[in-house]
């Protein structure tokens, strides 16, 4: 039988330290899908999970079993990529700002492209509209869309109302919308 | 059917999202569905969400990260300490132990005194009567004197020292003088070794010029007695 999140911590701070390894390999994927999605770099994603798990195995004491392993570790990834997010150079977001907000021009036409290049244009494309998103937007967009959380839950993790991630969803969707309007008529 | 454009009286945002996402309740279900009917920016609104849904879903990812958490068992103080000490060196372990038995000492008010009896130890303990008040003052007055001494000590220190740096840098200022003096002096003889080079050369030209000036009188004179004599002729 699978071990609980909750018996597995248990066990780790009951002295098995190794069985924290568990968590790490149940929850690795989720983190780094995460972080990723949130930072757009991949090494600084792979930094930031790293971080994360680092963070929680020192914390493991605090963490109270009246909340989900998955709320506590999470939080705790999106406290680390919102640190990376504010020591970035504003500059440097301002002009990917700027670029992101006028649209996207297609590198070429799709038509005569195959499918795997065309999904990956469509994928970089998704990307570069996800990170000109403000941070708020895409952790919604990011937990609810490739998490799968429910709203409910996005609103336990970030300690904010339910009604204000509904808005900050809506919202994210209709940038997203208008950032991608454009590549949506290229192909 | 009448369709209408979408205004701020639509206020759908949050229903309209639940009903995207699939977790809508009952009553939100059906007033979304009956507001789409008549509002056409809101139902393309939807279907644009949706596709925005499906290019989301393009971005998967691939390749996975090795998570590394060093997961060493966590050790109280005291074995932390234990391993300390195993890993001392010996004489640091002399040294700490000397330092805690002077501190036990001090904390049981020792008096350690080398007289002619020997080296001998008194605890304050043990003692059954009191130090005097003048005793005290005794006391007092030599660790008065005791700081004294050790400030007057340490001001020589500082004094000697600082004598010694001016010193040194006497020293320093000197020896830069003289190689400067020095290098003047190679200087000074390079430019009159090349002012007479100059001078040297000046002459030659001199020289020079004086000779095709008498040079050049001669034949003149002797051109002009080769014309006389043709006229003569």
């Amino acid at each position: 039988m699978e071990l609980s999140d909750t018996q597995i911590i248990e066990r780790t701070l009951g002295g098995d330290t190794d069985a924290f390894n568990l968590l790490v390999r149940r929850w690795e994927r989720h983190i780094y899908g995460l972080t990723l999605r949130m930072l757009g770099r991949d090494d600084e994603a792979k930094d930031a999970t790293q971080e994360t798990f680092l963070s929680a195995y020192r914390n493991l004491s605090k963490f109270r079993g009246e909340a989900k392993f998955s709320s506590w570790i999470y939080r705790i990834a999106l406290n680390i990529c919102n640190t990376r997010l504010r020591g970035r150079s504003r500059f440097v977001i301002s002009i990917e700002e700027q670029r992101e907000e006028s649209g996207f021009e297609p590198v070429a036409d799709t038509n005569d492209l195959g499918d795997n290049i065309q999904q990956q244009q469509i994928t970089l494309h998704v990307r570069r509209a996800l990170q000109s998103l403000p941070a708020e937007m895409r952790q919604v967009i990011v937990m609810k869309e490739y998490e799968g959380l429910k709203f409910s839950e996005i609103a336990d993790i970030l300690g904010i109302p339910l009604s204000t991630v509904k808005t900050r969803m809506y919202t994210g969707l209709s940038e997203m919308r208008k950032r991608l309007e454009r590549l949506r008529e290229a192909i | 059917m009448s369709y209408t454009d979408k205004t701020p009286n639509c206020n759908m945002h949050e229903a309209m999202v639940s009903y995207l996402y699939d977790e809508a309740s009952v009553e939100e279900c059906r007033q979304v569905e009956a507001h789409l009917v008549e509002c056409r920016s809101c139902k393309e609104e939807l279907e644009a969400f949706h596709r925005v849904r499906g290019m989301l879903q393009q971005w998967q990812i691939d390749d996975l990260p090795v998570v590394r958490v060093e997961t060493t068992a966590r050790r109280s103080f005291f074995e932390v300490l234990r391993e300390l000490f195993t890993l001392m060196p010996v004489w640091a372990k002399a040294t700490g132990a000397v330092a805690a038995l002077m501190l036990v000492l001090a904390a049981l008010g020792t008096e350690v005194s080398i007289g002619k009896q020997g080296f001998s130890l008194s605890a304050d303990i043990t003692r059954s009567n009191k130090r005097s008040a003048s005793d005290a003052e005794q006391i007092r007055v030599d660790l008065r004197v005791m700081v004294n001494d050790m400030i007057l000590a340490s001001e020589r220190q500082q004094k000697d020292e600082l004598t010694m740096k001016l010193v040194a840098l006497e020293s320093q200022l000197q020896s830069a003088h003289q190689s400067d003096l020095v290098r003047l002096a190679a200087s000074i003889e390079d430019q009159r070794a090349r002012i007479k080079t100059i001078e040297r050369d000046i002459d030659r030209r001199e020289g020079l010029n004086l000779a095709d000036i008498l040079f050049s009188e001669l034949t003149n004179d002797r051109d002009e007695r080769r014309t006389d004599k043709k006229i003569g002729d």
